[in-house]
């Protein structure tokens, strides 16, 4: 069903920005008594952009353009759109759960969340790098301001200046870089660097463009946490409240990968393929040993996630390296890895959530994020524990969940490229087993060690349903997979124009 | 030389003349009373209080350069974004109310609510600033 | 006498504005550069609001006029005001001042030298074609057009193609005056 006809490029981002505005209408004319409809006319705006963007849109339909192409709705927007959709709506639901440990200041966080998750919508299909500049700062803005939200903890004020500094520096890069762009192509739309880079018939591009590509990556590295530009997360995950870490660490790493997609659906080519894979290799090596090993001494847990979150964000990369070298060079693997990424986001999505949703529950009742407090949890309550385990499991990619399917679509494009693939393969496989033990040695604490403290931590109605959906979802996605990977894989055999 | 689109320097002439004259003036004012001072006084003046910057007021309590409250600030981000929303309305105001052809085919109208869209957004962060008391200045 | 007169314009003519940009970019430098060793922090500020001003300059001979506005309108009138109530707020702090250790200056390096090299190994490697005689040779402006600037065409642009990015610039700003409002008031309301 498409209900937005031509105008459907615009509108989820419309409707978010609208619902936006409308929570902060709705937060400056309510009394304080009554804030708690503020959290409900944020939930009321994400659920019908969730409901918009699963069953509002047409998945295959035709490429719409707005805007000369500077807005683009292809299969792989709706993807990502429906992933951040989903992830909203999850974050808004975390959120209501946190806000009593917010003293003030309920309408701004949700106004933030909202105008992040407008920036994302827009990030998805954005056609030209001025949009991409612009909705990539609206999500980081946004980021910045909610991650510094706690300002009475110095942690959370730490976690928000460093976003700010180093995400000034990213975006720094990007539009350093969005310079160079347009300086070598006279364009600022993707289609019309495509078209540039299909003039030079096989010919190297000239050097400010590689220069500019160079620099666009490492500007979105930061937002996906990808070495060498990922020293912020740990201390971000850490200090930024939970919902906000689960948050960011779905928003961000999606809207970077979508936005390097872009790009590298773009400018994939004959021409470019072979340094492109080299140097999406070595990224992924780096990025997956950095994130797997740094992981496994932390003894907190959003710290903890933190760094697996850096070594997903090194399986994410290997997708991209499936690209392929020039002798193996095969669409159908360079599309798989795009479709093994999309499909691997909206699985972290969901996981991301789980895994958060029970630390800012822990969290509300005991007031720590520490691992050695997670001792015994399992007694305490054991829809908590259970809920984690199922999450962790799915991180570490353990069959029948999410994650694994992610992890084996990733490998299976990279076995695809060939010889060249065999080492990043092997690079994979390592960590997986890395991460399966650190994810193991919390899910051991839970338990088998005793509990300091054996008082039991309720879990409310809506709340407990809220971990069943999330944990049924997972393994939804992990043994019924099908619907889910043909959409994926539809989206990206057309981003990479590789018949359907 | 061929004529191009971009203005050549001389459009800017005036512009320096104007430069020059405000700095031409503030040298010769200055100047001037410098030299008329040593002609006109007999001994040199050269006292504490003639050095302040109030010389026939109060006697001045405490250095200028404390700290000021934190409230200035807020008053000088938000005067910061309205005037960047000012950039966005210039090239706005160059086009409305222009030709056709300056307009690029857009109605009036359409311009009028281009805008309109653009400052009901802010609108909505004035109304912010206003409800939430961004800017009283009673001791909290 | 007239004929060197005739000669001293013509230079002028020549010369004239390669001269005023050069004198015009120096002083930028030399204002960026006073602005990071000065002693004292006012000086810095003002040395920036020099600096600022010289580089709306360079735009405006370089034919940006919507640029070099742009300029002075944000950077000297705005982000000058936010420099300077900074330094009111800031000033007679106890500050600590710590020396730049010969680490930090290696780390700096590791990063810069690279990054230098990369900028000076594009530049090496690009034409640079002059656009504005190019498209003036392509499409001479209409005669009587008393408006050679660039304002009306981007204007014209924002407006259409970029009319997604122009109104969510305004949604970006909304969330920035949130923000600002937030973080300095501490939530006090």
């Amino acid at each position: 069903m498409d209900i937005a006809g031509p105008f459907a490029p615009v509108l989820l981002e419309t409707l978010s920005a609208c619902g936006a505005g409308a929570v902060l209408l709705v937060d400056l004319f309510t009394p304080e008594a009554r804030k708690s409809r503020v959290g409900a006319a944020s939930l009321a705006v994400t659920a019908i952009l969730f409901l918009a963007a699963w069953f509002g849109m047409e998945a295959g339909g035709e490429t719409a353009t707005l805007f000369g192409g500077s807005l683009v709705l292809d299969g792989m927007a709706v993807f990502l759109k429906r992933t951040f959709a989903t992830a909203g709506l999850l974050a808004v639901l975390a959120a209501i759960r946190y806000e009593d440990r917010l003293p003030r200041g309920r309408g701004e966080f949700h106004f933030l969340l909202l105008s992040a998750l407008t920036g994302m919508f827009l990030v998805s299909s954005v056609g030209d790098l001025m949009s991409m500049f612009v909705s990539l700062e609206l999500v980081t803005l946004s980021f910045f301001i909610l991650a510094a939200f706690r300002r009475e903890r110095p942690e959370s004020v730490e976690a928000g200046l460093k976003l700010l500094v180093l995400g000034s520096l990213a975006a720094a890069f990007v539009l350093f870089g969005t310079a160079f762009l347009y300086g070598a192509t006279g364009d600022l739309t993707f289609a019309g660097l495509r078209d540039h880079l299909a003039s030079l018939r096989g010919a190297p591009p000239s050097r400010d463009l590689l220069l500019g590509l160079l620099f666009v990556l490492l500007g979105l590295g930061f937002k996906i946490g990808m070495v060498p530009m990922q020293v912020w997360v740990p201390d971000v995950y850490q200090g930024a409240p939970a919902p906000v870490t689960a948050f960011l660490a779905v928003g961000s790493k999606a809207a970077g990968f979508a936005l390097v997609l872009r790009l590298v659906t773009t400018v994939a080519g004959p021409g470019t393929k072979d340094s492109l894979q080299l140097l999406f290799t070595a990224l992924a090596f780096a990025t997956l040993f950095y994130g797997n090993l740094a992981a496994i001494p932390q003894t907190n847990v959003k710290r903890l996630l933190g760094y697996s979150s850096i070594g997903h964000c090194g399986y994410l990369l290997m997708g991209l390296a499936a690209l392929g070298p020039a002798s193996y060079y095969d669409e159908s693997a360079a599309a798989s890895g795009a479709a093994a990424i999309l499909f691997y986001l909206l699985a972290y999505a969901l996981t991301t959530f789980g895994a958060f949703l029970v630390v800012i529950l822990f969290s509300a009742a005991t007031g720590s994020d520490e691992m050695d407090d997670y001792a015994g949890l399992s007694r305490r309550s054991p829809l908590l524990a259970a809920s984690l385990t199922v999450a962790l499991l799915s991180l570490a990619g353990v069959p029948p969940l999410a994650g694994f399917f992610g992890k084996f679509m990733l490998m299976r494009s990279v076995a695809l490229t060939g010889p060249a693939g065999f080492g990043l393969l092997v690079a994979g496989a390592v960590n997986v087993v890395i991460g399966l033990y650190y994810y193991l040695c919390l899910v051991k604490r839970m338990y088998v060690h005793p509990p300091k403290d054996a008082s039991p931590l309720p879990v409310t109605g809506p709340t407990a349903a809220l971990l069943y959906a999330l944990t049924a979802a997972l393994l939804i996605l992990g043994i019924f997979p099908g619907a889910f990977v043909t959409l994926a894989s539809d989206a990206a055999r057309a981003a990479f124009g590789v018949g359907g | 030389m061929p004529e191009s689109p971009v203005p050549p320097p001389d459009v800017y002439v005036p512009l320096l003349l104007v430069v020059l004259i405000a700095g031409g003036l503030a040298a010769v004012l200055l100047s001037v009373s410098t030299v008329v001072t040593k002609l006109t006084m007999r001994r040199r003046l050269r006292s504490p209080t003639r050095n302040t910057p109030y010389e026939c007021g109060l006697p001045i309590l405490t250095d200028a350069r404390t700290r000021f409250s934190v409230k200035f600030y807020i008053v000088a981000m938000l005067f910061i974004l309205f005037d960047i929303e000012v950039v966005f309305l210039y090239p706005w105001a160059v086009i409305y109310g222009r030709g056709d052809s300056a307009r690029g085919g857009l109605g009036l109208g359409f311009l009028f609510l281009e805008l309109l869209v653009f400052l009901g957004i802010l609108f909505l962060g004035w109304l912010y600033v206003v409800r939430k008391g961004v800017l009283e200045w009673q001791a909290e | 006498m007239a004929e060197l007169l005739g000669k001293l314009t013509a230079a002028m003519g020549t010369y004239g504005p390669a001269v005023l940009f050069y004198g015009v970019a120096g002083l930028v430098l030399a204002s960026a550069a006073y602005a990071v060793v000065a002693k004292k922090i006012d000086h810095s500020a003002f040395s920036l609001m020099a600096c600022f001003t010289g580089v709306a300059a360079l735009y405006a001979m370089l034919g940006s006029d919507f640029l070099a506005v742009t300029q002075v309108i944000v950077y000297v009138g705005g982000i000058m005001i936010l420099i300077v109530f900074g330094v009111l707020l800031t000033d007679r702090l106890p500050v600590e001042y710590r020396q730049i250790s010969r680490e930090t200056v290696v780390q700096g390096l590791a990063v810069a030298v690279p990054v230098m090299a990369a900028l000076v190994w594009a530049a090496a490697g690009t034409s640079w074609p002059v656009v504005a005689e190019a498209a003036a040779a392509a499409a001479p402006p209409a005669a009587g057009g008393t408006d050679p600037g660039t304002t009306a065409a981007i204007g014209k642009l924002l407006l259409t193609d970029y009319l997604f990015p122009f109104e969510f610039a305004s949604v970006l700003l909304l969330v920035a005056l949130v923000g600002a409002a937030r973080m300095a008031r501490g939530g006090a309301k």
